[in-house]
């Protein structure tokens, strides 16, 4: 593989911000982890005993590398003596592989310790001072990995001819670009913590701090890193001396390789053996890399059960025949049960059993702290749960339609009857559309009118919803408007295909203060104005004094108390409710 | 506007870095070249006037600025042992090696986007295999790839011929015979890479806020993974492509040894065994600036799928 | 792969390397000569693969697989396979007494592709271009009394008067004195440069010159030559009709064979260690000549033969082609294979622990296949062998320099052996690279120069056995070179003197 892949191998999977979020590996320590996980035994057993078998050939090869017998050319495989057979000069393949193992490992061993040497120092000094220092090395490690390295490699044989350590070392700093950018980005990232700064404070020499603390930081994506440069190593080493630019005399898999391959005509299956020798290697690296980097660095990946238990759990659900609720009521939800998996095919309930009507024209607030569970009520209606979150019981009614029994009925209603209003108004607008774009395939997914026909709609709805130039707005890009105007074209995309039910998850939270008033009020219009039926998820109890009509209350994935606003802030019920308000209205002071 | 005057003028400060790097290791044995150019007979004066006649009398910064002021007027020296002209010696064999990345590139982006996308929407078994398969596949040499297909095609099944190259003027259907499994060898790793790194885009992608909001808008997936999430990951799909033509050329070097195909590599390799050095050095440099405008189109159609680049 | 830059008979190239850079002189045949009539049986196109590129200008290209030199250029004479002269741009000729000059009369009325005239100051601007450059024409001079007629004398007397005579190809004065001689080829050959449909490194097209005064030898209207340097590109191309021919090795051998191609073989190489330090002055135990002849000991012939080259090949006693003036023949191998005896010569010589010797590789050459044997064989010795890898642009200049004082390789056997005599045994020889004297040489080489033709033999067989009896060589076995082309081809045996190759006009 080549320098680029190692490089985008690591950095692949690994999303920027896992990098600094390591899990700790408390408990069974790494080797052991590594050791019962199959695939990382299976490769490093490999691994060992093809290092050692090499190292081992004095003692172990059956011949010498260079023995030749005349009577044994371009013996089969199986042949007495030869168990993999002989080549053109009677040589023993096995014996010229075992041999050539000691090459390959040196070669692999120069190519790590110069790359390693030189990309983490530099890495660890760039992303530390920072400045010209920085700015330098990144445009170097730019030229380097602007060239294929075996292109440079090819120079460089005009100039040293057939050294392969030289090479060898040459590639080294070829690679040595993706672990300074590697390094660099954690150092960068992990240079601001407190820890650091504690150290520095205590007087500890930057040397020290750089040696011990921030050194310590980035050994796992450097080991990781590592098992990927091997890989390469062996690749390119295998290629050089493929292309004929190694030394002939010394035996290498990659000169066995080309021998084989120009002697194919004569003895088929000596091709064989070097290719899956230097194959099998290789993929053993790649596969240790792998495996290495889910031992050491778990990151945000949930785990997602067997489609069999999924279909188990949620079975339940959907067989469930519940009352139905008074005509005005136009969201039901009965005895909702939301887990996610957890552990070996264990499953951990976030909500755990809610009932909640919503009516025409009623702004229901759902309030409690972060973690809950409103949030995942609020998706739950709309059908957009987390991929690995199951419906474990309960129904959610739309005017009598259950939407957890049929996935028809909750795709049918979700935007038509059902819209969302999102929290941070900058990310849930598409990059890459204009305005006036998003909206309209917002509003043409669900309702059947021609294009003109519905920009005109939202010019209008956008004009109602506060935007001052709608024409202009509707041209531009996400990245272009404030995050109040990004607020209200969210409101108003959800608005547009005159829904029944909206569900508005933290609407102002998000939003400058003045803002959030604004942005309340119009809520409040528009519900009175069309009627709508409102599920507010908020934190903020002004929010809820402000428009709500009525209050859930919910703790651990329960609702504790449930009332109209003024019986709340009057005289709650609950002695949670109690602390939230008291708290509440402490940070209300704090915020005047 | 000036971001792309900034990005032109990066692009030539890395080719002038590279390109004078190379010039100083290859030509700074001046002695010795003239010396494999005369034979065996020369003598010290014989190597010294040869010396003078190639120029290689003079400081390195000096031939290097008559090489570049060369450069402006396509005139890159000439073999030192044929007398040929390097340009002529490298615009027979550009197309060849340009041909091979480009139709790789095609495909890779075709297939890529297919198996990345298609694993990254499905999961499950899919997902699995498509990880495994990419794992294997860039794992795997190129030039073992290679091996494999001629031996099947040479010695197993004789379809047509395995090594060996048709020019398209000759016989069209000839050239693509002879470019088929080259272009297969290079395939298998580009497209194990390049899915693998496509696949990762569309999960960030599809993991945003803003994606999630579309669905609840009542768009069906269909659009929005069509539509809207290959938009947007395509900024990073081109970066993967960009990446894809490096490991191309680096490969190409190898594919067109096992296969016999006369292109840039395969020239690049024997005149440097040979000591030809005004070849490599052009070889050196026509990959270098395929590489930088490659970036420069990459950051060009990048800036034209993303609105945000525009305004910086 | 390994013939990149193929090379069986890599001396030839070598040995070439000295001669190309000579032979000038370019007979424009534009004007009506002789042979006006169209070839016996002229066909269309002939296509042949070269397995290595013209890497040098065309008029400076070696004569291994120089067929686009021999399509170009006519040369003064031409040489047949034993090394005898026929006729080409001269038509009669003669040589001094001496054998220190020789007087060449050239054809009338026959002129380069640009129109300038064959003569003799032609002769003359090649010879000089050659004499600098070509140790073979060191100190030569010409004179040109009519236009027609050229006189070229050496200081010393030359028994290889005629084969050097074979060596000068003709182009103008102009182009010489320019130095020019890639992009538009000016010459006198059957055939002319298509500049259309030549791409270097990759095609060469040659159009036929009508007027050629032998054009009925080459009864091809066109001559495709296409660069394959891979051997298995190369036997796919034969396979597929997209060449009419190439050269092929071991390694294709029987896949050629079974495909239904016609194989020519042929046999022009001997596979050999050259000891040319037999003075001892680099390798002291070299100086020994019974170190010399173990070394000869080690090496069983018949399992090389039969094992490295798959029985394409006949075990070597001496370094002569047979058939050759110098060849002995039935001779019987005074080094029978037998380690035991070579140990104990080697005790005698005092050289029980035997020595360390570099051998020089390069690419191409076949090394590969010979060096695990050479190395084992002569470790028994406790000689130890290093290889050295030689590249770049240093490497031809290294191998020749005399830093290697037993260098390996197949070299060429020429038909005419008084040229082997020269190149590998004579002191100035160029493949006798420590170059050192040796009286009885010197002797028997002056018996050549001034003997009749009986003694020129019987002192040719005498530096054969002397060289023998002193083991200057590990002669080991005489591979044959093969030449694979499509069946519904003519091709004659080659007539070429190095055995290298059929020669254009043997491509019927």
């Amino acid at each position: 593989m080549s320098e680029i892949q190692a490089e985008s191998q690591a950095l692949e999977g690994t999303h920027f911000l896992d990098l600094e979020r390591e899990r700790p590996t408390r408990g069974r320590s790494v080797l052991r982890r590594l050791l019962t996980n199959p695939q990382g035994a299976v490769c490093l057993t490999f691994l060992l005993v093809v290092v050692l078998v090499g190292l081992a050939s004095p003692w172990v090869a059956p011949v010498g590398p260079r023995v030749t017998n005349l009577n044994a050319v371009n013996a089969p495989p199986f042949s007495p003596g030869h168990l993999l057979g002989a080549d053109a000069s009677g040589r023993d393949i096995l014996s010229r592989l075992m041999w050539g193992t000691r090459e390959t490992v040196l070669a692999c061993v120069i190519v790590l310790v110069i790359s390693v040497a030189l990309g983490v120092t530099t890495g660890l000094v760039a992303g530390f001072y920072r400045g010209r220092f920085e700015a330098v090395a990144d445009f170097v490690s730019d030229v380097v990995m602007s060239l294929p390295g075996i292109v440079l490699l090819i120079a460089l044989y005009a100039l040293t001819g057939p050294n392969i350590l030289a090479a060898m070392a040459v590639f080294g700093l070829i690679i040595a670009p993706s672990y300074f950018r590697l390094v660099r980005s954690i150092v960068v990232g992990v240079r601001n913590e407190l820890y650091v700064d504690a150290a520095k404070v205590v007087g500890l020499s930057d040397a020290r701090i750089i040696g011990r603390h921030v050194l310590w930081a980035v050994r796992a994506p450097v080991i990781i890193q590592s098992s990927f440069v091997l890989a390469a190593g062996i690749g390119i080493q295998a290629g050089v001396t493929f292309l004929g630019l190694g030394d002939p005399a010394k035996p290498s898999w990659g000169i066995v390789l080309q021998e084989s391959f120009n002697n194919i005509y004569n003895n088929r299956p000596g091709v064989l053996w070097p290719a899956l020798l230097i194959t099998l290697t290789i993929l053993a690296l790649v596969l240790l890399g792998n495996v290495l980097r889910d031992v050491l660095q778990s990151s945000a990946h949930s785990s997602t059960l067997p489609a069999r238990r999924r279909r188990e759990l949620t079975a339940r659900a959907r067989d469930e025949a519940l009352p139905m609720p008074s005509p005005e009521v136009v969201l039901s939800i009965r005895g909702l049960r939301i887990g996610y998996p957890a552990g070996d095919e264990g499953v951990r309930e976030v909500v755990k059993g809610v009932d909640l009507d919503v009516r025409r024209g009623e702004i229901h607030g759902l309030v409690g702290e972060s973690g809950s569970g409103k949030s995942q009520i609020a998706f739950s209606t709309l059908g957009i749960l987390p991929k690995e979150a199951l419906i474990l019981g309960g129904s959610i009614l739309l005017n009598g339609t259950d939407l957890v029994a049929s996935k028809d009925a909750m795709q049918r209603a979700r935007g038509r009857r059902i819209a969302y209003v999102p929290q941070e108004p900058m990310s849930n607008l598409d990059p890459s559309f204009t305005i006036g774009a998003q909206l309209t395939y917002g509003l043409r997914a669900v309702k059947k009118v021609s294009k003109q026909h519905a920009k005109r709609d939202l010019l209008a709805l956008l004009s109602r919803v506060g935007i001052k130039d709608p024409e202009r707005v509707f041209r531009l890009y996400p990245h272009e408007i404030s995050g109040g105007m990004a607020q209200r074209v969210l409101i108003c995309g959800a608005v547009a295909a005159d829904p029944d039910v909206i569900v508005a998850d933290e609407p102002t939270t998000a939003l400058d203060v003045t803002v959030q008033a604004e942005v309340l009020e119009l809520l409040r219009e528009l519900d009175e104005e069309r009627g709508l039926a409102m599920i507010l998820v908020t934190h903020n109890l002004g929010v809820v004094a402000d428009i709500c009509d009525t209050v859930s209350v919910m703790k651990d994935g329960q609702i504790v108390e449930r009332s109209n606003v003024e019986s709340l802030f009057e005289s709650p019920a609950r002695a949670y409710t109690q602390d939230l308000l008291s708290s509440s209205r402490r940070v209300e002071l704090m915020e005047v | 506007m000036l971001g792309a005057l900034k990005k032109v003028v990066r692009a030539v400060a890395v080719l002038l870095v590279v390109t004078f790097v190379s010039f100083v290791l290859m030509f700074g044995n001046g002695p010795g070249i003239a010396r494999a150019v005369l034979g065996t007979q020369a003598t010290e004066a014989d190597v010294h006037t040869k010396m003078v006649q190639l120029g290689l009398d003079q400081p390195l910064l000096v031939q290097y600025g008559k090489w570049l002021g060369g450069l402006v007027t396509g005139d890159l020296g000439r073999s030192f042992f044929s007398g040929q002209t390097v340009a002529s010696a490298l615009a027979t064999r550009v197309p060849v090696t340009l041909a091979l990345v480009v139709l790789t590139l095609v495909l890779t982006a075709v297939v890529s986007v297919l198996v990345g996308v298609a694993a990254a929407v499905y999961g499950g078994w899919i997902d699995r295999v498509v990880q495994l398969l990419a794992v294997m596949g860039a794992a795997i040499p190129g030039f073992i790839v290679a091996i494999v297909l001629v031996f099947a095609f040479a010695i197993a099944v004789r379809l047509f011929p395995a090594t060996g190259y048709v020019s398209p003027d000759q016989s069209v259907s000839g050239w693509l015979a002879s470019i088929t499994l080259p272009v297969l060898a290079l395939l298998v790793g580009s497209v194990a890479s390049a899915a693998a790194q496509f696949r990762g885009a569309v999960l960030d992608t599809l993991s945003r806020d803003f994606v999630r909001t579309l669905r609840a808008r009542g768009i069906s997936e269909r659009l929005v993974i069509f539509r809207h999430v290959l938009r947007t990951a395509g900024g990073p799909g081109l970066t993967v492509l960009s990446l894809q033509t490096l490991a191309l050329l680096g490969g190409a070097i190898f594919i067109e040894q096992v296969f016999a195909l006369p292109g840039l590599g395969q020239l690049g390799v024997a005149s440097a065994q040979q000591g030809d050095v005004p070849i490599v050095m052009g070889s050196v440099l026509v990959i270098i600036v395929f590489v930088l405008v490659v970036n420069l189109l990459g950051d060009l159609a990048n800036v034209a799928l993303n609105p945000k680049a525009r305004t910086r | 792969m390994r013939r990149r830059r193929g090379a069986l008979a890599a001396s030839t190239v070598l040995a070439a390397v000295v001669t190309l850079t000579a032979m000038s002189g370019c007979t424009s045949a534009s004007t009506p000569s002789s042979t006006g009539a169209a070839g016996s049986g002229s066909r269309d196109t002939l296509t042949l693969g070269m397995t290595a590129d013209v890497t040098t200008s065309y008029f400076e290209t070696p004569s291994y697989q120089g067929w686009v030199a021999d399509a170009l250029y006519d040369s003064v004479l031409q040489c047949d396979a034993l090394g005898r002269p026929q006729p080409r741009a001269a038509e009669k000729w003669e040589f001094s007494t001496d054998n220190t000059s020789a007087t060449v009369h050239l054809r009338s009325g026959v002129k380069f592709s640009d129109g300038t005239p064959v003569d003799s100051a032609a002769v003359k601007a090649a010879v000089g271009y050659a004499e600098p450059r070509n140790a073979r024409f060191a100190k030569v001079k010409v004179d040109t009394p009519d236009p027609q007629t050229a006189v070229l004398t050496w200081p010393t007397p030359q028994p290889l008067l005629a084969i050097k005579l074979c060596d000068i190809r003709l182009t103008t004065p102009k182009a010489i004195s320019a130095a020019n001689f890639s992009d538009n080829p000016v010459g006198s050959g059957p055939y002319a440069l298509d500049p259309q449909a030549t791409t270097r490194g990759s095609v060469y097209t040659l159009v036929k010159n009508e007027s050629y005064w032998d054009s009925k030898t080459y009864p091809y209207k066109k001559l495709v030559l296409k660069v394959i340097t891979s051997e298995t590109a190369a036997l796919n191309a034969l396979k597929t009709g997209q060449i009419d021919g190439s050269l092929i090795t071991t390694a294709t051998y029987n896949e050629a064979k079974a495909s239904g191609l016609k194989i020519q073989a042929l046999k022009g190489n001997t596979t050999r260690l050259l000891v040319t330090d037999h003075l001892g002055k680099k390798i002291p135990a070299l100086g020994n000549v019974d170190v010399r002849r173990a070394m000869n000991m080690v090496f069983d012939k018949g399992a090389m033969a039969k094992g490295l080259y798959q029985g394409h090949a006949e075990p070597a006693v001496q370094i002569f082609r047979p058939g050759s003036s110098a060849h002995i023949e039935d001779l019987q191998d005074p080094y029978p294979y037998n380690v035991e005896a070579a140990k104990a010569l080697m005790a005698k010589a005092g050289y029980a622990d035997g020595f360390n010797l570099e051998i020089p590789t390069m690419e191409g050459q076949n090394h590969e296949l010979l060096l695990p044997v050479v190395t084992q064989q002569l470790g028994l010795l406790n000689i130890k062998v290093t290889q050295k890898p030689l590249s770049g642009p240093n490497a031809i200049a290294d191998l020749l320099s005399g830093k290697f004082p037993v260098p390996m390789w197949q070299l060429g056997n020429y038909g005419e052996s008084l040229q082997d005599i020269q190149d590998y045994v004579l002191q100035d020889g160029i493949w006798n690279v420590e170059h050192q004297p040796d009286a009885t040489v010197a002797k028997l080489w002056s018996q050549i120069l001034t003997g009749n033709d009986e003694q020129k033999v019987a002192a040719q067989k005498e530096i054969n056995r002397y060289v023998v009896d002193q083991a200057w060589f590990v002669p080991m076995v005489y591979p044959e070179g093969f030449y694979a082309y499509n069946a519904k081809l003519n091709v004659k045996p080659s007539s070429d003197f190095a055995a290298l190759h059929p020669l254009l006009r043997d491509f019927q």
